[in-house]
């Protein structure tokens, strides 16, 4: 800023701000002063009110007190409520037709009354006291002021009212009105009557006068002396009065206004400003009614109910403060606008704002004018130094003034004298420092001269300039010349001393000619030539040393300040010509060296590069050799150890191959005589089923017929027809005994017996014997007892039925034989065995004939069996049985002293009491075929510890087996046995397994036969490619034997004509990129498959349509379709798609593994890591191939569409694609949700007849999401809870959530389509 | 007939039966299939921490008192576990074992048997090293409910510390192994907010079965507890749920029952198997 600016302002400024603080201050002052005024003033103005209206409420309860005290009166309540009482019950009514119709229209003619009720003793009973008492009650309302005034009797009629409104001769207690601000007041007046005390109802809408705005003070009227309620007085206060005390405008001005506000804020004044009845009409909520409201008195600046900012003061009021019944709190509020309030404060301000204007502007141009004549001579000072400053040649005004502003000038001048000087000093020193700088960049003196000269020629003004450089022989010789007229009038070259050049060159001192005499016409333009005024010659020297000497020659003589730079610039000129000149020097000794380096460093890397390639070539032949070496001594190791092995294998091989040749024959013999066998018992259980039932069937009839004869019922037959019948019933039943023991013991002999083992206490067997057989011995008078004590609880594994029989059977005999005696069952345990004796007293047996005992058919003679009958089989029978049951039966007798039978049986199990009812296991007698016996099964094996092993296990499977150990047998009876599966071992004596395998499947009679190979070698797919079926690795497992065989089995019958003979198996690879591709095929090149690749889908697709495919490997991302796309198209076109394995870098959602597991069968992430994704490609493909390549036919029969539409929810992607591919196939339409709440929106949105809901899923578990279903829009459809928990109370959780039905994990697709049928 | 005679042994022996029977009939906790030695020192020990005179007395309280019964059954599945215990074991599952298990599109990690939840946080932070955990879900099982609350707390005595950190170590971990936790007082808990999230599930080996397919499923330190034929049925619950391809760790001193086909040991003597393909899907 300027500094006359900066004065005018100094000198204005103070006055603007000393006026404008003044204003402030001013207004201020005035204003809180005006404030406190309004304000002040206005809390007087509404204390003035508030007092005019207590004064007024109190003056109407005064007056209301008085009248209730008044005779007047207590008579006219006495009167009233007489006559309204003398009315009757309808005294209402009549009163209202009366006073409606004809009093109000004759006004208050007391006279009229009479006339008119005349006719009516109630109307005119009423009349009288209505003609005695209003005029009391018009007057008293003429000076009171009130709206209206009515009596109540003690009853709460209404009985006189001076107005005759609706509530006239109503009931306030049981009345249309008794809800009403009236019957409030008069029923505490009537009730609760304290005399002297009145009752008020606040202001509120009346509904018995069109709902105007009303309010009531009520009285009790009592009876003097007795103070006995006579009724009550009430007045229906006038709201005008209020409004005149509020209308009162003194104080308030122009806007202001007075008004009273009641309980809610409704207005209880009408407004001064309304045309409309504000009276309960306006409820207000501002902060002013707000604070009255709640009770405070004040006074502030607040926004009224219209918006404007006002001054308001307040104070609140109670109506009648000692009054019973309402107690409301009102407010007395007065305002006024605080523009009118403020507005001298306003009129003041622009007055002294005007003011205030007009001294700065006063102010402003005096500091004007002062300021220019002060600074006129300091600006023009300041315009000469910045001239100075800018470089500018001037003169400093003012020096002859005397006052300070000389003596500025003075010092002003000095410092234009010195910058001067600077300023010259800064020339000669710029351009010396540009001459030097573009010297020092030239590095040959020959363009130096030039150079120096060129930049001479520019600074000084000299058209002519040579430079003379010194040489190697210490002459000057000129090595540059500008502007030289003529060559030959100057010479090139001087010696020190010879001419100027040569004296300025050995003296180092310049020489100056000026002016120059004879008028040397030395420079020349194309027309004319002039002499120079001025001719200097300059050493330029270094160290005392002159190393060259410049000429100049100039039209003009050169001025102090040309000579003072030609002076300073020979210094630092001659050391640069020093340097330059050095450094030529340097160059060329640095170039020879240079050159001999190279030459060097060529030649030796030629020698070095010669002898590494004669270092290798060594190395590399040592290398070799020694590699030689090592494999030629493996080689012969290897050899030998073959050798041997050779050996021995043949030597084993020899003696094998005879013991085979032994065994077979055996085998074969044994074999033959085990089906001849078989043959036989098969026929013979064939006829013993025939003839059992040819048997019986007429020989019972036979007994049937008899019996009835014997019978004799209807006396037809005489004793001996009688004695006929009973013998024939009696050999008849011998008859059917010896059959039935003949069928029992050839039932034993073939087999046939079914047993029953079990766990069975011993003493329930006992029982039944003893109860079986005491009475027959009774019968006998033979003694009979069962010695048990040690066998009291002993229990057995055996068969119950069969050791009753061969007990009862022992028991029996023993019975038959004795005649006097005893007969004795003792039983006893004997280690692991329990052993029954049967001991009796009878005949015994003869020595000799102990050894038939047992056979059939043989009893001991003749004669025994004319006494005592008997088929004679029992013994053998019994014997029979209890060998069956493992145990063995002898004997011990004496000829006329008794026998023992003995019977030992195994299976005692120690068990004390336990109960009876032990697992029973059913067995089929050895002897019987065991199941499947005609289908073999052929092990080829040469390992003789392994045979037994894998013959057993498969004959435990209740397969036949045959084990051969080498090819050619096992080629022999594949042939001639045709059996049902091979497992045949690789490495075989003779030919090999796979030459065996190879010509089993170039045979078509046996092609068809599964194989599968058991090796101790790992699968390298040979095998497979041979057409083998599966491949065992040893050591071998029992579960692994059980799977082939089954495998086998499984496609023995069928398969056979649809084994495809392919020779390789066909991989579809979709795969657009070049690496990916190449590495998987890599990685699959010690197999035999075979890759078809193709770079985009629908290559792909077409590929699929043509080619048989075992396995397809497949990227996703791929150019013209995502590998998503693919798989839904694949699935659509073909039924059943080659296995897919999913080969992907790509980062997998939820729902995208879902979609693949749908059609895919593996799905192979290339991991960031360096995984081992490419192992288990290899091994899904492989399985894949090997899978493809056997089964097939296993495609479930997709039946069509039954059912309705399934929601499965799971948050496993592999039990949502198990499922639902089981349920798809079964017909249902299914959909999948993977959590709760994706659940739950599909149910919003679909239409689902079943909900399938697994219990164990984040966030949401399956017992929330049944329950929120159940809730929600599920309703009742069924829910299946599908559930890895089985505790008993998980169920009940499932159930209690609400679900359907339950199923445990691993889910058996069988059952969860039973459940289905159930529930839909 | 004459009462038997039995001796002290026999009669521990029935009032085990006893109280096993009631745990299985009240609350379905069968450990009937445990191992028998173990199971008996265990109900010893469980006689003295009631201060009861012998099983029987134990009876009332564990039919009323569930309470009670939880407590027992935390006792017999008893937890014994530190961080990164068998150091070789995560060495190898970190070298050997995640590099394949990459290969899966998804990684459902089961652990069995909480404990206190060391090991149950040594696979998180195992997966969150390896950069596994953004497609690895873990979801950890026990029977007790107690056990699986403590696990989910993850705050262990910081005294161990320096010994689970050696293991750490010794188990091929790069990181600070105290970045893990926040230390307090004389407790050290487990900042699972770097670690991926994880389930806690009550599951039980005897009843339930499988219900997620997985990829690792580790159960260490938890067959040595069953007989045999349970020891039989949790390995078929688990050839259920794994993945073909997928990795089963069992525990120091646990070995298949038979070599059968399904499991191939791929570390035998570390006790890591991987089911093999020939087992079915």
């Amino acid at each position: 800023m300027k500094l006359g600016s900066k004065l005018v302002l100094q000198t204005v400024l103070p006055a603007v701000a000393a006026v404008a603080i003044l204003l402030a201050i001013v207004t201020q002052v005035t204003n809180s002063a005006l404030r406190d005024a309004a304000e002040r003033g206005l809390a007087a103005v509404a204390e003035a009110r508030r007092e005019d209206l207590q004064n007024h409420l109190e003056r109407m309860r005064d007056d209301i007190v008085t009248m209730g005290n008044a005779p007047a009166v207590i008579e006219a309540t006495r009167q009233f409520s007489a006559a309204f009482a003398a009315c009757g019950t309808d005294a209402g009514t009549q009163l209202q037709q009366f006073y409606d119709s004809d009093v109000q229209a004759a006004g208050s003619n007391p006279g009229m009354d009479l006339q008119h009720a005349s006719g009516n003793a109630c109307r005119s009973g009423y009349a009288l006291a209505h003609a005695e008492n209003d005029g009391f009650f018009r007057k008293r309302h003429a000076a009171y002021g009130w709206y209206d005034m009515l009596l109540v009797d003690s009853k709460g009629n209404v009985v006189y009212s001076l107005r005759k409104d609706n509530d006239f001769a109503t009931n306030l207690l049981t009345g249309p009105w008794k809800d009403t601000g009236l019957a409030r007041a008069a029923t505490i007046a009537l009730h609760r009557s304290v005399s002297g005390v009145p009752a008020f109802s606040d202001a509120e809408h009346y509904p018995a006068m069109g709902n105007r705005p009303a309010m009531f003070l009520a009285i009790p009227v009592l009876e003097p002396g007795s103070g006995r309620p006579l009724g009550a007085l009430a007045v229906q206060i006038a709201f005008e009065p209020l409004d005149r005390h509020m209308h009162f405008k003194a104080g308030l001005g122009e806007s202001g206004e007075a008004f009273v506000v009641g309980s809610g804020g409704w207005v209880m004044t009408n407004s001064f400003f309304d045309k409309d009845l504000t009276v309960l009409n306006r409820q207000l909520k501002t902060e002013a009614v707000r604070r009255v409201l709640a009770g405070d008195d004040g006074s502030d600046e607040l926004i009224d109910y219209r918006g404007q900012p006002s001054f308001i003061a307040y104070r609140q009021i109670q109506p009648f403060p000692g009054a019973l019944g309402d107690q409301p709190r009102w407010g007395v509020i007065a305002k006024i606008s605080r523009d009118e309030a403020l507005a001298s404060l306003y009129s003041l301000q622009w007055l002294m704002l005007g003011s205030g204007l007009l001294i700065a502007l006063a102010a402003s141009v005096l500091g004007v004018i002062v300021g220019r004549r002060l600074f006129q001579p300091v600006v023009a000072m300041q315009g000469a130094l910045m001239r100075l400053a800018n470089g500018e040649k001037t003169t400093i005004p003012g020096l002859d003034r005397g006052d300070e502003i000389g003596d500025m000038a003075q010092a002003a001048e000095k410092f234009r004298e010195l910058s001067e000087a600077v300023a010259r000093d800064r020339w000669i020193h710029e351009h010396v420092a540009a001459l030097t700088t573009a010297v020092s960049q030239e590095s040959r003196l020959a363009d130096v001269a030039d150079t120096i000269l060129s930049h001479l020629r520019q600074q000084i003004d000299a058209p002519v300039a040579s430079l003379f450089l010194r040489d190697a022989g210490g002459n000057y010789q000129r090595t540059g010349a500008q502007g030289l007229a003529r060559r030959s009038q100057s010479q090139d070259c001087f010696a020190p001393g010879e001419s100027l050049v040569g004296q300025c060159g050995r003296d180092g001192q310049p020489v100056i000619l000026s002016p120059v005499p004879g008028g040397l016409m030395l420079i020349a333009t194309g027309l004319a030539e002039f002499p120079p005024q001025e001719l200097v010659l300059y050493p330029i020297a270094h160290q005392h040393r002159t190393l060259a000497v410049v000429e100049l020659a100039s039209t003009r003589r050169l001025s102090p300040d040309e000579h003072a730079f030609l002076t300073a610039l020979v210094g630092p000129l001659g050391l640069h010509l020093a340097n330059i000149e050095a450094a030529e020097r340097n160059l060329a000794l640095l170039e020879d060296s240079r050159r001999q380096t190279e030459k060097l460093s060529r030649q030796k890397a030629e020698l070095g590069q010669r002898n590494a390639e004669m270092q290798a070539l060594s190395d590399e032949m040592r290398g070799q050799s020694e590699e030689l070496k090592v494999q030629n001594s493996e080689l012969l190791a290897t050899q030998e150890e073959l050798r041997v092995q050779r050996e021995e294998l043949a030597q084993k091989n020899r003696s094998l191959e005879a013991q085979g040749r032994q065994l077979e024959l055996g085998r074969s013999e044994a074999e033959a005589r085990a089906r001849e066998l078989a043959q036989a018992n098969r026929y013979k259980s064939q006829f013993l089923a025939n003839m059992s039932h040819e048997l019986r069937t007429p020989l019972n009839s036979i007994l049937i017929l008899a019996r009835h004869l014997v019978e004799n019922a209807a006396g037809h037959l005489d004793s001996d027809e009688v004695e006929s019948a009973g013998i024939i019933q009696e050999s008849g039943s011998q008859l059917l005994s010896l059959i039935n023991d003949i069928l029992d013991l050839s039932k034993i002999e073939a087999g046939k017996i079914e047993m029953l083992i079990e766990d069975f206490p011993v003493p329930e067997v006992l029982l039944y014997l003893q109860r079986l057989f005491e009475p027959l011995a009774a019968k006998k008078s033979i003694a009979f007892s069962i010695d048990a004590e040690a066998a009291s609880t002993l229990m057995i594994h055996s068969d119950r039925r069969l050791l009753t029989q061969v007990l009862t059977n022992l028991l029996s005999n023993a019975i038959k034989f004795t005649e006097r005696g005893s007969v004795c069952l003792s039983v006893r345990a004997e280690e692991q065995d329990l052993r029954f004796d049967v001991i009796d007293s009878g005949i015994g047996i003869p020595a000799d004939q102990i050894g038939r005992l047992f056979n059939a058919f043989q009893q001991l003679d003749a004669e025994t069996t004319r006494k005592y009958g008997g088929s004679g089989l029992g013994l053998a029978i019994s014997r029979k049985l209890v060998e069956l049951l493992g145990g063995e039966i002898e004997v011990d007798s004496t000829l006329g002293h008794g026998s023992r039978f003995s019977v030992r049986l195994p299976g005692i199990i120690a068990g004390e009491g336990a109960p009876t009812t032990a697992g029973a296991l059913p067995v089929t007698s050895t002897a019987d075929a065991p199941a499947g016996r005609g289908t073999l099964i052929l092990v080829v094996e040469d390992d003789g510890r392994l045979v037994p092993i894998v013959t057993r296990l498969i004959e435990t499977l209740g397969y036949a087996v045959l084990a051969v150990n080498s090819g050619e047998k096992a080629l022999e009876l594949i042939a001639a046995e045709r059996p049902a599966g091979v497992l045949l071992d690789l490495g075989l004596p003779g030919i090999s397994g796979l030459e065996v395998l190879r010509r089993m499947k170039a045979d078509p009679a046996s092609a068809n036969i599964p194989v599968y190979i058991i090796s101790g070698a790992p699968d390298n797919g040979e095998a497979k490619a041979l057409g083998a079926v599966g491949y065992i690795r040893k050591p071998i497992t029992r579960n692994a034997v059980l799977a082939a065989i089954r495998d086998m089995l499984d496609r023995s019958p069928r398969e056979s004509a649809s084994a495809p003979p392919t020779s390789r198996p066909q991989v579809l690879l979709v795969e657009d990129d070049e690496a990916s591709s190449l590495a998987v095929r890599v990685l699959f090149k010690d197999t035999d498959i075979e890759f078809n690749q193709q770079r985009n889908g629908s290559a792909a697709l077409a590929a699929l349509r043509s080619t048989r495919f075992d396995a397809v490997i497949l990227d996703l991302t791929l150019p013209d379709m995502s590998g998503f796309e693919w798989l839904d198209r694949v699935a659509v076109e073909m039924p059943q798609p080659p296995p897919v394995v999913v080969y992907s870098a790509r980062d997998l959602d939820d729902a995208e593994l879902l979609r693949l597991h749908t059609h895919a069968d593996a799905v192979i992430s290339k991991g960031r890591l360096n995984g081992q994704a490419s192992a288990r490609l290899r091994e899904e493909v492989l399985l894949a191939v090997n899978r493809q390549a056997r089964g097939k036919g296993d495609a479930p029969a997709a039946a069509g569409a039954r059912h309705g539409a399934l929601l499965v929810v799971d948050d496993d992607v592999r039990n949502q694609a198990a499922l639902s591919k089981a349920l798809r196939s079964r017909g249902y339409t299914v959909s999948v949700a993977g959590s709760g709440a994706q659940a739950l929106d599909m149910l919003v949105a679909g239409n689902f007849t079943a909900v399938l809901t697994d219990i164990m899923m984040p966030e949401m578990d399956g017992y929330e999401l049944i329950r929120r279903m159940r809730a929600g829009t599920a309703g009742q459809i069924p829910i299946i809870a599908v559930t890895a928990k089985a505790m008993p109370g998980d169920i009940e959780l499932c159930l209690a959530a609400g679900a359907t039905d339950y199923l445990a994990k691993p889910v058996d697709i069988d059952r969860l389509l039973a459940l289905l049928e159930k529930w839909l | 007939m004459a009462l038997k005679r039995t001796r002290g042994g026999e009669l521990e022996d029935i009032e085990a039966e006893l109280l096993l029977f009631a745990l299985r009939e009240r609350y379905g906790y069968d450990f009937s299939g445990y191992g028998r030695t173990s199971l008996l020192r265990r109900l010893r020990q469980l006689v003295e921490f009631f201060t009861v005179v012998s099983l029987v007395d134990l009876l009332p309280l564990l039919l009323r008192d569930e309470q009670v019964a939880q407590t027992v059954i935390n006792y017999l599945s008893v937890p014994v576990s530190e961080f990164f215990r068998d150091p070789p074991v995560w060495k190898h599952l970190r070298e050997q074992v995640i590099p394949e298990l990459e290969s899966f599109p998804r990684i459902n990690v089961w652990q069995v048997g909480c404990g206190y939840g060391q090991e149950t946080y040594s696979v998180a932070i195992l997966l969150h090293e390896c950069g596994l955990a953004y497609k690895a879900r873990m979801i950890t099982t026990d029977i007790s409910l107690d056990l699986l609350a403590a696990a989910r707390r993850g705050r262990w005595p910081a005294q161990q510390f320096a010994q689970w950190q050696a293991n750490y170590l010794a188990a091929g971990g790069s990181a600070r192994f105290a970045d893990y936790f926040d230390f307090q007082d004389s407790e050290m808990a487990i900042r699972a907010d770097r670690l991926q999230p994880m389930e806690f599930v009550e599951h039980n080996l005897v009843t339930d079965d499988a219900f997620l397919e997985t990829q690792l499923l580790i159960c260490r330190n938890v067959l040595i507890y069953f007989g045999a034929a349970l020891q039989q049925r949790t390995l078929g619950v688990f050839e259920r749920s794994l993945q073909r391809g997928g990795f089963l760790v069992l525990g120091s001193s646990e070995s298949m029952l038979d070599s059968d086909a399904t499991w191939a040991p791929v570390q035998a003597e570390l006790r890591i198997f991987r089911k093999t393909m020939a087992g079915a899907r």
